[in-house]
């Protein structure tokens, strides 16, 4: 679901054909690390679904509950959400070796480790 | 392009007179001071006394109830005015709109004008309940704040409507404090906004009830996720990296 005219602020920050909501993101990056942490309100650990996909990282987790606001505009108001979903673009190749993911007060850490293909060292004269 | 002479005008729809205190929060970081009064307006039944207008603002409203509102409001309990605003600030209006509102609380005769925000913190997932800390315009504030156990900030930077808001209030003379909650800089933060309230709770002798707010902490974070997205591009725009260093002239 892409708005296209709006800023890209208001886009796709919820979606009513998955009745998803999209969830706070940040990405970090260390030398060898890339680090996601995804805000996930109303969701139990269990819930959470990570992958590593061509994309980036796919974030799906179910909510405890639905969740509808019926008094919020004018489709909004029938639908009920029931993930947060996401795929969060990274910003280098990482690989799935040594991924490690914590969830601690409702906000997921994700580690990953940046893809090192080619190493060779360069000498300066 | 908005110049500081702009006009931003402060609409009373209710007469206010008797205003001691004077409560101001944008969206910040942690969303913080947005969550805080945003939860003190309904929790303690506040009226809506006025709205900030200016030809400068975007033509932006909000619909409650079926009602158009303008999306900077002002509420009022007893002695406590409070002004929320239901988005950030453009940088170019920052100045006007402090301008005005430190102006209509001298011309009220406001005793003390109180802003606040969230001060971000890397380990905030390791802290319990946040801490408040305090900026005083003087040494009479200072004297209140210690009265009202919220410890001092003694040494660091601030950046945002909070501190153009003290920038005002210097200049014009009215006594302001600015509380600090440490908090989440990207998540709404309700635990943060929660202390937020407890200090106000102390200066103003209100007794807003922050049970509510702290059971329903996770609808916050899923409902106000919006308007922390449009938040963080604001915050860029104010140089918030600013609070994150050590001033040049530290002692």
């Amino acid at each position: 679901m892409a708005f296209g005219l709006f800023d890209e602020l208001a886009q796709e920050l919820w979606d009513l054909e998955r009745g998803s909501f999209t969830p706070l993101v940040s990405v970090t990056e260390t030398e060898d690390r890339v680090i996601v942490e995804v805000d996930l309100p109303l969701v139990q650990k269990e819930d959470i679904c990570l992958r590593l996909v061509e994309e980036g990282l796919e974030v799906e987790a179910s909510l405890t509950r639905c969740v509808r606001y019926a008094r919020w505009g004018t489709v909004q108001r029938s639908c009920e959400f029931r993930t947060l979903y996401k795929i969060v673009a990274l910003p280098c190749p990482v690989v799935a070796e040594g991924t490690t993911a914590t969830f601690r007060k409702g906000i997921l850490r994700v580690e990953l480790s940046k893809r090192r293909d080619v190493n060779v060292r360069i000498s300066v004269t | 392009m908005l110049l500081s002479s702009e006009r931003v005008a402060v609409v009373e729809t209710v007469p206010i007179e008797g205003c001691r205190y004077c409560v101001v929060g944008f969206p910040d970081v942690g969303l913080v001071s947005s969550i805080a009064l945003g939860h003190a307006v309904l929790e303690a039944r506040m009226v809506e006394v006025g709205y900030l207008e200016s030809d400068a603002f975007p033509p932006v409203l909000v619909v409650h109830d079926g009602a158009p509102k303008p999306p900077l409001r002002l509420y009022r309990r007893g002695e406590v005015v409070v002004v929320v605003s239901e988005m950030p600030m453009d940088f170019p209006l920052i100045t006007p709109v402090t301008r005005a509102l430190v102006q209509w609380a001298a011309t009220k005769g406001v005793e003390l004008l109180i802003t606040m925000s969230g001060i971000a913190v890397p380990n905030r997932l390791e802290i319990e309940v946040p801490e408040v800390y305090g900026v005083a315009s003087g040494p009479p504030v200072r004297k209140v704040m210690e009265a009202a156990h919220v410890p001092a900030l003694e040494e660091g930077f601030l950046a945002g409507l909070h501190a153009a808001l003290m920038k005002e209030a210097l200049a014009t003379g009215v006594p302001c404090l600015i509380l600090l909650a440490q908090a989440h800089l990207k998540y709404p933060d309700p635990g943060a906004a929660a202390a937020v309230i407890n200090a106000l709770n102390r200066l103003v002798g209100w007794t807003v009830d922050t049970k509510e707010l702290l059971a329903h902490e996770d609808e916050v974070r899923l409902r106000l996720r919006a308007l922390m997205q449009r938040t963080q591009q604001h915050m860029q725009e104010v140089q918030k990296g600013h609070e994150q260093e050590i001033p040049l002239l530290y002692t």
